[in-house]
């Protein structure tokens, strides 16, 4: 799977096929100043609006406090999903504060000015909706998915702790405790949460990506109110977030509701993090972990690849699937099928706002070693770099990413996921839609060439995990 | 977007078209599962139907994975305790490619001796590697101890052992038992018509043999009065993982729609009972939650959480406690409602997509639900009463025993455990990497 996605007979009813509405420029115009001409407190722009697929727009718009907003109609079943995304992550923490970011996301879902704690997982549940959220390196958002007919109540439920979260201690304390018991899970009883720590830990030495996103644990112990009161004001505004409400709604409607709950809230001013930039990485770094609970060795490669917007990120992607995606993959072959010394080969490309990652993961068999692995692994790649690749193989992935698309576009949370992530890590949604003849273009010598220029020794660290004794 | 089911040729059709995307999903489901391996070759079915894909009269393993894999389609094997199968999906455009491979596999696999012992570690290394998941080594704990020597306590993907005595002969036998026309449902959802798969179904799969027959009844398993704890010890833990467990009511039984009320209720929100007081009041945990986990014949009714040894007397006295109130006393009104709200109105994630109306059929016909259970449903979860789901808690839940299972560091944690539990009838420790090899 790929990076970005995350990490889902006669009935009593009948989901009625609706035609979605087109709007002319002359419509959308009148339209909008109807929607804006009933307000007091904000106005909505309209700025753009692409297609998707066959059958659906995307239409974009942002109010004059800063609130981006993109609208997908489908009407073909009696749901919705409304995400918020937040341009905050792990990476605009503090040192001595990591974690925060993560611990906010949890304090979202406490007490509000307005309500009491619980009252937005009842509220949502009730209604039959599903929620969640979800932090990364770059950026936070929030979900649900409701029934038709709650636009109005998921709308008053955002914009009340986008602005009225209660921060105190005993809500911080709480979930603090919640939170380290979180950390225990993924990483300190978790041996793949281990590798995946020290893996940023010796990549990253000046960059926020070096510190976890969940945090570390001295540090959640660390954060206080004022930490949280500080951070909450300087993310927590319309100007540094979107909206993507994508499925059974009136584009007219979400604009009035919107603009209903979200107009009055006031932009704030938010400077830009500073941070160091990582210098490029002149040798091999290497951790090993020694560990009682493991049966077998363990290894995880990460090379440091460009930003996502970086125009290499499309050919590396192809690079990573020749390497590990699918039964049919190099890496697969080589170390499962033929040589028989690995479970499991895995890996991934980071799609980052800054440099990231290319992984490489492998869990070896009983009496094999992770060096095994790694020099089936290099020498993969130095073919790779070497030589020819045949056509057939490079328009399987090409394939590969086009069925992705074609299937993301069949559930409501996956669309309004993929609009979000897209224009909250590129900047515009718009980019997702290029993604398919992107794959299209590459062509085999930019395949070698990223394959030379970022698949190094000097450039890779590499985390061994062996049992104990 | 209706589902069809129709039977053409001699086969069993369900259809759920949805032209939206032009992505089709294709699957054979077979009526029998791991409850029909021989009891010593548990792993049987699930290896069968993954030998399916390593070769065949006209493909090596490596063509086969290639050529599903050229088209950025999938196809993969599985099974269950009671039904197994075949499934993937394509873009519409490659249906013919795809059809050819998923018939070549089908009708003319050659169970390469080969292939079979290199399958057979490849499963037994998996198994090794997922004794790394506290989660997984528990719930796996947890099933086996509760169904015991019933054949629902198989293990779908084997053991250690029976994985080591699995044979060509045997593999050949099962495929010879399981595909057979009279066994299978072939099933699609998506860009694809009726007529289209009618014709690449007599195309492509119309040379399966004849025959098959209706699987084998089971006599239901019998609960396990008492207090039972097994600790599944495993070294270098600061957390530990903790499940409740008990036997209760198949899928299809008068009491579901109550039982399935109460566990929403209990545990299976956030706004839930149990939720609310282990994670959302004391913070204790991460996750806590309930689960009706349903079965054809019996199924199991569980608590899941995992805490930190400062907080393990504590919560699993809680947990304990917490069951019993529940046993004994039942819901208020307040607390029922919310739940029935949430389970009436999220109705329409159970079939906003093709492919899920598709799957509820799967499953209502593998385990043997009403007809009418997804129109009935919000109908008879709301005319759950609270007299009626306080009793369905009283005659499914009480007196069944609860089996806990710990996954930690039994030194640790054995003396807070059983001190934490009263009227404890027996304790088992089980060393972690021997939760694979019986």
């Amino acid at each position: 799977m790929r990076r970005w996605l995350i990490v889902i007979v006669g009935l009593g009813f009948v989901f009625a096929g609706c035609a979605i509405k087109v709007w002319t420029p002359g419509q959308r115009m009148k339209m909008l100043e109807e929607v804006n001409s009933s307000s007091t407190h904000g106005q909505f722009q309209f700025v753009d609006d692409h297609p998707l697929g066959k059958d659906f727009r995307v239409e974009h718009y942002r109010l004059d406090n800063g609130l981006g907003l993109l609208i997908m109609e489908d009407h073909s079943a009696p749901l919705f999903s409304y995400h918020t995304w937040f341009r905050v992550g792990s990476r605009h923490e503090q040192r001595g504060r990591t974690g925060i970011a993560h611990l906010f996301e949890h304090l979202m879902f406490k007490a509000t000015k307005s309500y009491a704690d619980g009252h937005f997982f009842s509220t949502v549940e009730t209604q039959g909706g599903r929620l969640n959220a979800g932090t990364s390196k770059d950026w936070t958002f929030y979900y649900q998915t409701l029934p038709t007919g709650n636009l109005d109540l998921i709308a008053s439920l955002e914009s009340e702790r986008m602005q009225n979260v209660v921060l105190n201690n005993t809500q911080i304390n709480t979930e603090r405790q919640v939170v380290k018991e979180e950390r225990l899970f993924r990483t300190e009883n978790n041996i793949d949460g281990q590798m995946n720590e020290q893996l940023y830990l010796h990549a990253f030495t000046v960059h926020p990506y070096h510190w976890p996103v969940i945090g570390f644990m001295q540090d959640l112990d660390s954060i206080s109110q004022e930490d949280c009161l500080l951070f909450y004001k300087t993310f927590y505004a319309p100007n540094n977030a979107l909206l993507v409400i994508v499925g059974d709604v009136d584009t007219k409607a979400v604009l009035q509701t919107v603009l209903k709950y979200y107009g009055k809230i006031p932009a704030q001013d938010i400077k830009a993090t500073d941070y160091e930039a990582e210098p490029p990485q002149q040798k091999e770094r290497r951790h090993t972990i020694k560990s009682a609970s493991i049966l077998t060795d363990k290894v995880l490669i990460g090379y440091r690849i460009p930003a996502a917007s970086h125009q290499d990120r499309i050919p590396l992607e192809v690079l990573n699937a020749l390497l590990v995606e699918g039964k049919s993959s190099r890496l697969y072959k080589k170390l499962i099928d033929e040589s028989k010394i690995a479970t499991a080969v895995s890996g991934s490309i980071e799609t980052n706002v800054d440099p990231g990652l290319l992984k490489i993961s492998v869990a070896l068999s009983q009496g094999h070693t992770a060096a095994e692995a790694e020099k089936i692994i290099y020498a993969e790649i130095a073919k790779i770099q070497e030589q020819p690749i045949p056509e057939r193989e490079l328009e399987k992935t090409k394939n590969t990413v086009e069925a992705y698309f074609v299937r993301l576009l069949k559930v409501n949370h996956y669309r309004a996921f993929s609009l979000g992530f897209f224009h909250t890590v590129f900047a515009d949604y718009r980019e997702m839609f290029k993604e398919v003849e992107r794959f299209r273009d590459v062509r085999e010598n930019q395949v070698q060439r990223v394959a030379k220029q970022y698949l190094t020794a000097a450039g890779r660290t590499v985390i061994v995990a062996k049992p104990m004794s | 977007m209706k589902v069809e089911q129709f039977n053409q040729n001699g086969f069993d059709f369900i259809l759920a078209e949805d032209h939206s995307v032009p992505n089709a999903s294709i699957g054979i489901n077979f009526n029998r599962g791991a409850v029909d391996d021989d009891s010593g070759k548990d792993g049987l079915t699930q290896l069968t139907m993954e030998m399916l894909l390593r070769g065949t009269k006209d493909r090596c393993r490596a063509e086969i994975t290639e050529g599903i894999d050229y088209l950025g389609a999938n196809l993969t094997t599985s099974a269950g305790l009671v039904s197994s199968g075949i499934a993937g999906e394509t873009l519409t455009r490659f249906l013919e490619p795809y059809m050819e491979v998923f018939g070549d596999i089908l009708l003319q696999p050659t169970f390469p001796e080969e292939e079979l012992e290199k399958l057979k570690k490849e499963t037994i290394d998996l198994l090794e590697l997922s004794l790394n998941n506290d989660m997984s080594l528990g719930r796996r704990q947890l099933r086996k101890a509760i169904y015991a020597d019933h054949p629902y306590g198989r293990a779908i993907d084997g053991t250690v052992k029976s994985l080591k005595s699995l044979t060509v002969d045997d593999v050949c036998n099962c495929y010879q038992n399981l595909v057979r026309r009279g066994n299978m449902t072939i099933y699609a959802a998506g860009d694809i018509s009726k007529s289209a798969l009618m014709a690449l179904s007599d195309q492509y799969f119309g040379k399966v043999a004849d025959g098959g027959h209706p699987p084998a009844e089971i006599t239901p398993p019998q609960p396990h009065p008492g207090r039972h704890l097994i600790i599944v010890d495993k070294p270098d833990r600061s957390q530990i993982q903790l499940y409740f467990g008990q036997l209760t009511i198949p899928a299809n039984h008068p009491d579901f729609f109550a039982l399935n009320l109460a566990n929403t209720a209990f545990g299976g929100s956030q706004q839930s009972r149990y939720t609310k007081e282990i994670r959302i009041k004391r913070g204790w945990t991460y996750h806590a939650s309930s689960n009706l986990s349903l079965s054809r014949d019996a199924g199991i009714f569980y608590l899941i959480s995992f805490t930190s040894l400062k907080n393990l007397t504590d919560m699993t006295r809680r947990s304990l406690e917490m069951l019993t109130e529940l046993e004994q006393q039942g819901f208020t009104q307040e607390e029922l409602e919310p739940a029935k709200s949430n389970l009436i109105n999220q109705f329409p994630f159970k079939i906003d997509t093709a492919e899920k109306r598709l799957q509820q059929q799967l499953h209502i016909r593998a385990l043997r639900m009403p007809p009418d259970y997804l129109e009935s449903y919000c109908k008879k979860t709301a005319a759950v009463s609270l007299e009626r789901a306080n009793t369905a808690i009283r005659r499914q839940l009480q007196n069944n025993g609860v089996t806990i299972v710990a996954v930690c560091e039994a030194t640790a944690c054995r003396k807070d455990l059983e001190m934490a539990i009263d009227s404890l009838d027996s304790v088992q420790i089980v060393p972690y990497d021997e939760t694979i090899t019986y």
